[in-house]
């Protein structure tokens, strides 16, 4: 074989440079920051969630899937409508829920409307309207009040009240169904 | 080149040993984590759970608490209950298990916090149950205390906690 003539490149060549690229020191390195992003990302930043239940309908459906923003009240606090996730003992399994209530404000039902200081609120994201009633509750500093959107359900059975604010992991990603 | 792999090896036999002395003498933390684990796995059952097994599951779970332990639950819509005795809370398992035919809990978040003089802790944890015919699943925040008193770490207290304050 003379000197500088290309090596006949094989079969095998090619299925390693479409798997590994021509520089596989540097695909791998590619790899392992790619596994480190994923990693840090879903494990601190967007946890990702999976609903269950009915309590979000109509806006979340049973078994659908989301993300939570941990990043989302860094500078800013949870604000009105914001679909929040509410952590149990820890943040593997946690609640899904709206925020009617902020701190300060005295939140009631009444005739199945949230009421913020006497006055009725437009929710918009409501779609079955019910009878719930409640005194007014005036929330504390660290205290939102959330509840979710399906009150077709009665009360009793519906996990809604006064969450604090450590509670509060971060903001739903996907803003559901309009 | 040859001490780098001294280095190496000597850190490498470092943590071997600093791995099996976890496994020989594990803290409390670990001890406490896999008797609530333990729990989980002795409150579930399935369909096909014979007498025998049953009366033995039961056994063993009580084993993990002590004989005056105290239970509370109080869950929105479910009527408050308190149990005092260990032969209570085995009674009420038992029950369970006639009226269910299957229940599969876990702990998927488990805090420990060990009290200063290490006697004492208490374990905030999520219980997420499925019990068959039930579409939903049960979640409920519990608090557990631990004692262990110069014998084993068993279970005195067991509260359920409000997430959500009404």
């Amino acid at each position: 074989m003379e000197q500088g003539e290309a090596q006949p490149r094989g079969f095998l060549y090619w299925v390693r440079v479409v798997a590994i690229g021509r520089r596989p020191k540097r695909t791998l390195l590619r790899i392992l920051l790619l596994v480190l992003v994923t990693v840090v990302t879903f494990k601190f930043v967007l946890i990702p969630v999976r609903v269950t239940g009915i309590s979000m309908e109509p806006t979340y459906h049973n078994h659908s899937i989301n993300f939570i923003n941990r990043l989302s009240y860094l500078r800013s606090e949870p604000r009105h409508g914001d679909v929040v996730g509410i952590r149990y003992a820890g943040d593997h399994v946690m609640l899904l829920k709206r925020i009617v209530g902020t701190p300060g404000e005295t939140i009631s039902y009444s005739g199945g409307y949230v009421h913020i200081n006497g006055v009725r609120q437009e929710e918009p994201y409501l779609k079955k309207f019910t009878d719930w009633e409640m005194d007014g509750k005036t929330l504390g500093p660290d205290e939102y009040y959330v509840v979710g959107d399906n009150r077709s359900m009665p009360r009793e059975l519906h996990e809604e009240g006064v969450a604090m604010r450590w509670r509060i992991v971060g903001k739903a990603v996907w803003p559901g169904n309009k | 080149m040859k001490l780098v792999v001294r280095l190496l090896l000597l850190v490498a036999l470092a943590a071997l040993g600093f791995w099996l002395w976890t496994i020989f003498f594990p803290s409390p933390q670990k001890v406490i984590h896999a008797r609530l684990v333990k729990l989980a796995e002795l409150a579930s059952f399935t369909q096909n759970e014979g007498n025998i097994a049953r009366v033995a599951n039961v056994e063993r779970m009580g084993a993990l608490f002590g004989t005056d332990i105290e239970v509370i639950i109080d869950i929105p819509g479910v009527e408050a209950h308190t149990f005092n005795r260990r032969d209570e809370l085995m009674q009420a398992a038992m029950q369970a298990r006639s009226a269910l035919s299957a229940l599969k809990a876990e702990f998927p978040d488990i805090h420990i916090t060990l009290a200063p003089d290490k006697q004492s802790a208490v374990a905030d944890v999520t219980l997420q149950a499925k019990a068959s015919g039930q579409g939903d699943l049960i979640i409920q925040e519990l608090k557990f205390t631990f004692n262990k008193q110069g014998g084993p770490w068993l279970i005195t207290r067991v509260e359920t906690v409000k997430t959500l304050r009404r």
